[in-house]
């Protein structure tokens, strides 16, 4: 069971698209994600910079030659548990807000 | 923390580019006629050990290079994608499905061979023995692109 868990640096918007990306697939390309999120190359490093800074995501290298090159980009084990924690903690918000109509208290 | 809406908001964020992702995988599956080379060229390997020579190296050869087409051409498919692969692809549970997927193969080759030992022509045996394996193999391939891939229908 996942223990639920708000992750800030998750959460900020990009951050949660990239995250949101890696989290079903071992290894997806730096360019796919920059192609489907719209981003340029400098702020899909800047925020990939700050989440292999927390520990959350790897990045490999791979030489195609002929001067070709790939990134990989994955989810680390700690980054994976704290995405599903993440998740979680949203799954728990939205729950409790269903349920507040049933307990009679409601925002005004 | 966020508001109800924004963490609906957010869920569904998290579920499109969960879509995205997989659809990526699943547009670089192998393509069907890559698989039914692999399949044919492993029916003509199989099925031909019992023939009389030079049958039998004749259609290990022609197994091996249609083999070695569809599995080449599907591995070229695969390297474009933007996804290494789906997570989870190589787990124990993935490798035991996958070991026995294999044994079966093999195995219904060897029963077939003892079945129709008595009842078939010895040269023809392997060429009937290996519809089963082959038919199995064809299994395993469609089993092993949709845990590596996904399923192609979205």
């Amino acid at each position: 069971m996942t223990e639920p868990r708000f992750d800030e640096l998750i959460h900020a918007p990009v951050r949660l698209s990239i995250v949101a990306m890696l989290a079903p697939a071992e290894g997806v390309e730096f360019r796919f994600i920059r192609d489907r999120l719209e981003l340029s190359d400098s702020v899909l490093s800047k925020h990939l910079t700050a989440l292999h800074a927390a520990g959350y995501v790897s990045i490999r290298k791979e030489n195609l030659g002929r001067g070709w090159r790939r990134t990989w980009v994955d989810l680390t084990a700690q980054g994976l548990a704290a995405f599903r924690s993440h998740v979680a903690a949203l799954d728990e918000i939205v729950a409790a807000a269903r349920e507040q109509p049933a307990t009679g208290t409601r925002d005004a | 923390m966020v508001d109800a809406e924004s963490a609906r908001a957010a869920l569904s964020e998290i579920g499109e580019r969960h879509e995205q992702v997989n659809a990526e995988a699943a547009a670089h599956r192998p393509p069907w006629w890559t698989t039914a080379l692999t399949v044919l060229g492993f029916y003509l390997v199989l099925g031909g050990t019992d023939l009389a020579f030079p049958l039998p190296l004749l259609f290990f050869l022609a197994g091996l290079l249609l083999m070695g087409t569809g599995l080449w051409v599907g591995i070229q498919r695969s390297k474009t994608s933007g996804v290494r692969q789906r997570r989870g692809t190589v787990s124990p549970r993935n490798v035991a499905i996958g070991s026995v997927l294999l044994v079966a193969v093999f195995g219904s080759m060897v029963l077939s061979k003892v079945l129709l030992d008595d009842h078939v022509p010895e040269r023809m045996i392997s060429v009937y023995a290996a519809i089963p394996a082959a038919l199995l193999f064809l299994g395993y391939l469609v089993w092993s692109w949709r845990v590596q891939f996904g399923s192609r229908r979205r």
